[in-house]
Order: C-alpha cells, then structure tokens, then sequence
C-alpha cells in the first residue's frame, strides 16, 4: 500500500477504527492511545498492506483493527488500563461523547443498549474481540479469522458463545 | 437476522468520532517517527523506521522482517523469509543483513543469559545442524537447541522442531473447542513426507456414539470415525498448498500462499527473547502461521504459550503406546487464545517431540480443550502422501465464481430448484443460487436458510452430519425446513456444523 492510500484509508475508515478502540478498550483516552498506536504499527507496515485490490481500503481498516485488537490484549496483560467504560453512576461514556446525536432516543431503549454495552464489555477478552469486530466493525468471520490468526470456526464458536452469554444476561436484565 | 444479532449491533453502533487533536497529534507522531522511506521494484513503499520509542531490537527486526519479506516476494521466495527466528541457512538472515537494516545488537547481559541458559549438553541433533554462520547473522548471537528429553530447554525445541525427527509421519488427532459434548469434537487426519513437502490432511467428524471419556482415554471402538468434511480437504505436491473443494465447491482449489513455505529449525533461545522484548509480535509475524502446515502437526502456538515459561510448568517420565514420552503439567501464558491463566496437561513422545495428548481447562476447572493422538505412525511406517491430480481441479475465483452461471430447473410455480448439493450458501452467493437446494431427501429454501442463519452458516451439501435430535450445542445447530421442488413442505431436520480450534 502507498502512503497515499493509507492517508485515504484513515480518511475513510479512521473514524470507525477509533469507534472500534473506544469499544475494545471502553475508555476515550484508551482508545485515543490505541488508535494511534495501531495506526503507527500498521504504517510501520505499510509494505505488507494490499492497498490494490477491490476491497483494499476495507481490508487494510481490518488489518488495523487486527492490530489494535493484539495491542490491547497486550495491554490489558500489562494491566495499563484501570478506567471503565461505564462510570460508576452508570453513566455511560460513550453516550456523553454522542450527545446531540439522534441515534438513540427513546429512553428504555438506550437503557437496554447501554446494558448490552456493560455486559459485552464483560465478556472474557477473546469473546469480546469478536463480537466487536463481528458487530461493530462488521468484519466477516474469515477476515476475522485472519487478523486474529484463529481459524473461522473458533470464530464463529466464539460468537456463538458470546451471543449465548449475552442472551442469558440479557434475559435476566429484562426479568428485573 | 435474529433479534439478539439486531440488539448487539444497534447497541454498538454508537461510537464517538475522532477528535481532530488526535489526528494532529498522529499526525505529529508520523513525524517525530522520522521514517525512511524508499520504494522496491514494484513501486510499493517500504517503510522503514529508523527511531521508534519502543524497545528497539524487535522493532528493528520487524522492520527488516518487513522489507525480507516484500524482497522474497519479488525474488519468487514467497513466505520462506521468515525473520532471523530460524536457523541460520535460512536466506532471510542473508537479507536482513543486506537490506541495511540489520537487527540491533543483543545486550551483553541478555547473550550471557541465554548463553548460560541453553548450554546443555546436546544429546539428541536434528539432522541437519546450522553450521559456521556469517558474523552479521543475527542467529549466530544464539546458542543452539538442546533436544534433550530430561531438560525443559531440550522437551520445548524438540516439540517446536519435532519435523527434524521424523521424514514421514502420518496419523489422527482428536481435538475440540469447549467439549462439554462430544458434539463438537473432530478428527484431522494428516499424512506429511518432510523431505519432499508434500502433505495431505482433512477433518472428518467424530461418530456419536463415543463419550467424551472414550476420546480422552484414547479407546475409540471401531467404527468411530463420522463423515469427512470434504470442504476442509488441504493438499501440499511440494511447491504449493491448495485448499480443496473450497467453501464446498466441488472441483474447486484455492491456492494457499501462506503455507509454501517449509519450516526451518526454530531457535528456542532467539524465540524467547523476541517474546520478552515485544509481546505485540503474534505468532503471525514471526512466521508460525504460515509454517507449521506442511510437516509438523504439533501446533506451534499451543507450544508457546504452555511451555514458553519454564517456571510455570513441570515434567516427569511417563510412556504411551509410542514409547517413552514425558507428562507435563502447567499453566499457560502467551497470546490471546490464553487471555487468563490456563491449567493444562499433556503427554509429550520422546522420540518425536509429539503431543499425545493434551487437556487444558478453565478457571472453574471445566475442560475446556483436549487434543487426542491416534495411529500415529513414521518414517516407514507411515501412511503416503496421496498423490492428488490438481488438474482435475480448478481454481476458485470468488469474483468469476459470482458470475457462474448455472441451469436451474424451473417448478410450477416458477421458481428455481437444483438437484446439486455442490453450491455453498451465504449472502454473498445468493444472487446465483437456485430458490430452492436440493439437501437431504428434499431441498431447502436457499432464502428462508440465509435469513435464518445470515453469514453465520455455509451449508454445504450433503457432507454435514446431521441429527435427528438437536445438541447441546445448539447455536451450531440449525433446524432446516425441508420442501419438495414444488415448495410444499415435506418435514424438518437439524443439521450441525462444528469446529476445530487449532
């Protein structure tokens, strides 16, 4: 990939790279750290991204979400990151950060979202990844698969399981 | 699309934009970097980056690592240029000292610890040793592996080298992500010659009529073998690896480049302190991906992240079926497969560095993943490599493949049917997929099956084991509606589509 393919797939896809930091780390300064941090590693290298074919910008945006994936695991090993995505209050971050915005409205519906956010976001780290990189980032399982270097069908068992966790939760949540 | 996949994706789809601060500090950043910047034959640019406030001798490596790899890659090499890991007659450490950008120097300290660590004596040598290496090879700084069963330095080379001991192997192994059933249990059946590189291996499914208890303890009875999943069929002639009958067209091959490459001998010492100095290095990068396939069925990162600790895990003298073999017990470490301390077990053979068998378990002391050997034969003994015709095959080309036409017949009612059950089902083939597809003793609704199962699900064919009851484990489950090629519904079955961790 050329350098300016790369500034195009920032241009393009950047915001949804750093959506994607701020749901994996579930922390504004995190994410803002991990997003720049990823696209430096991937710029470092760019000689390996594919920028030339059909779907190469969407390709390079999930080899630095693959990234960011791998360099939060390690920080979270490292135990860098103290802060939650939800304040104690409940409050949510990101919802702070959307403010204005009219993607959710309706009060019982953005309290039902921001409950699915706080239980995915406590889901174990490898079912965690997937799900925002499934959902979120829209990623296929195959190109999942191959940022993460696990085979498809650890995917999609991951998803599975994490959709399984999610739904008995959930079910609870609604049964209060 | 189910309601709990609509819920995730509404409830994540709010997302902060990017602050421009960010942006510009980046931008900064880009510039502090001070990266060098030049172009190879292809006009593609490499980067390499000459200051990083990172720990500085992986990340030069890397970048090496980065330029080898796109120089093979023009020279035709492919991915044999697998960093300085390997032993030094591989020609990527040649590279990496021409490119300019030789790795940094190991420190007196860390040399004299991996010195001291690693110099036992060698009692069992693969057969081709590294000889004199060139003084600008940075593998030279390493001390050779040990192969000796009775050390832990010995036991972890010989597990991540174990194709250096055999010529020919051949044999199964049972393996399953979160077995709380059998369900989800398979079968790879491989056949590798090391020399010529050729290498043949499929998965098949595990008849059910075997407990859990049975796989563990190894005593299947006859007949346990289930149908072979033809989709997951890979063949090496030596040069190339090919996946076969690919998304579940017949006929079809797709070419993987990543497995080209033979995989030279791991230095254990240099592998270990590339891990100390940047954990973000996955397996990936130092080249494991991409050369375990052809000849060692050990798997390489299960390796690393048990054993690459050797205070976390402890050994005694054990036997198998095979011979002598040591039993070792421990808790994981490296990489994401592993994200919380794992226990595990496992029994190692002697004389091939195999895993035997294998358990790890969760934090509730659940199992959690097992691996189980069987008819594990070599050298002589082996099974051959099948000699597989690639010309009867072709290759797959998603974009061509999108534009096949194909002869549909046509019902009553003017909807299309096929008699074939070749055709893989996801939204992406659904613009040249018939209404209906014949599957068991009827056809599915290719419509009513996507919406039910969205990208989630490739069915294909026939070679799915099917239940006549649901499992436990019920999202890989799927209930199918079966019609006649009129539409009108015959009966419903479940079908199971399951897999294989690595």
């Amino acid at each position: 990939m050329t350098q300016d393919q790369f500034e195009t797939l920032l241009a393009r896809h950047g915001n949804e790279i750093f959506g994607f930091c701020c749901h994996i780390t579930g922390n504004r300064n995190a994410a803002e750290d991990l997003y720049q941090d990823a696209v430096l590693k991937a710029f470092e290298l760019l000689g390996r991204i594919d920028g030339s074919s059909k779907n190469g910008l969407k390709s390079a945006r999930n080899y630095i979400i693959g990234i960011a994936v791998k360099l939060n695991s390690n920080l979270m090993r490292k135990k860098l990151l103290k802060d939650s995505f939800f304040v104690p209050n409940g409050e949510v971050l990101i919802g702070t950060a959307l403010d204005g915005s009219d993607i959710v409205r309706d009060t019982e519906r953005k309290y039902a979202h921001s409950k699915l956010r706080e239980i995915i976001a406590g889901l174990p780290e490898r079912l965690r990844s997937v799900v925002y990189m499934y959902y979120y980032a829209e990623m296929p399982v195959a190109d999942i698969s191959q940022q993460l270097d696990i085979p498809q069908g650890t995917v999609k068992s991951r998803l599975n399981k994490a959709r399984k966790e999610i739904k008995k939760k959930m079910e609870v949540f609604y049964n209060e | 699309m189910n309601k709990i996949d609509r819920d995730i994706r509404n409830a994540l789809k709010d997302t902060p934009t990017i602050s421009p601060d960010v942006n510009r500090e980046l931008a900064q950043k880009f510039a502090q970097e001070n990266y060098q910047r030049d172009t190879d034959e292809t006009g593609e640019t490499l980067i390499l980056p000459v200051e990083r406030h990172r720990k500085p001798t992986l990340i030069k490596r890397v970048g090496a690592f980065a330029a080898c790899f796109t120089a093979i890659a023009v020279l035709g090499g492919g991915a044999a240029a697998m960093s300085g890991l390997f032993s030094p007659d591989n020609s990527s450490t040649q590279l990496s000292a021409d490119d300019g950008t030789a790795p940094e120097e190991i420190s007196q300290e860390a040399t004299e610890e991996f010195t001291e660590e690693f110099t036992e004596e060698t009692t069992e040598a693969p057969e081709e040793e590294a000889t004199d290496a060139p003084e600008d090879d940075p593998a030279a700084d390493y001390p050779e592996n040990t192969y000796d069963m009775s050390t832990k330095e010995g036991i972890f080379a010989k597990m991540l080298n174990s194709k250096n001991f055999y010529d020919n192997i051949s044999g199964k192994y049972v393996t399953a992500y979160c077995p709380q059933t059998t369900d989800m249990s398979f079968i790879n059946t491989y056949q590798y010659d090391v020399k010529s590189g050729k290498s043949y291996s499929y998965l098949s499914c595990l008849n059910l009529t075997n407990s859990l208890d049975d796989i563990l303890s190894g005593s299947m009875p006859e007949g346990w073998e289930g149908g072979k999943f033809t989709h997951d069929e890979s063949y090496c002639d030596g040069e190339k690896c090919y996946s076969l009958n690919v998304r579940g067209y017949q006929g079809y091959y797709w070419l993987g480049e990543d497995y080209v490459a033979l995989p030279d001998t791991i230095n254990v010492a240099q592998l270990l302190e590339t891990l100390e100095n940047d954990p973000v290095v996955d397996m990936q990068q130092l080249g494991f991906g991409a050369t375990t396939f052809c000849s060692n069925p050990n798997k390489i990162q299960l390796i690393v992240a048990c054993l690459s600790n050797f205070e976390n895990w402890d050994f005694e003298p054990t036997s198998t079926e095979y011979g002598d073999a040591v039993l070792i017990n421990g808790t994981t470490v490296h990489y994401e497969r592993f994200d919380t301390p794992t226990t595990f077990s496992m029994t190692v053979d002697c004389a091939t560095g195999l895993i035997i068998s294998y358990t790890d378990y969760d934090d509730q002391g659940n199992l959690y993943d097992y691996l189980v050997t069987h008819d594990l034969k070599i050298n002589e003994n082996a099974e051959p490599v099948p000699e597989i015709d690639m010309n009867d095959y072709v290759e797959y080309d998603e974009q061509k493949h999108a534009n096949l036409k194909y002869e549909f017949k046509t019902n009553s009612s003017g909807k299309t049917y096929a008699d074939k059950t070749v055709f893989g089902i996801s939204k992406s083939s659904r613009e040249f997929l018939p209404d209906y597809l014949a599957f068991g003793d009827g056809y599915i609704d290719v419509d009513e099956f996507i919406e039910t199962n969205g990208d989630m699900s490739v069915l294909q064919g026939n070679d799915y084991h099917q239940y006549t009851e649901p499992s436990e484990t019920e999202e890989l489950v799927y209930k199918l509606n079966l019609y006649d090629c009129e539409g009108n519904y015959i009966y419903s079955i479940y079908y199971y589509e399951g897999y294989i961790d690595q």
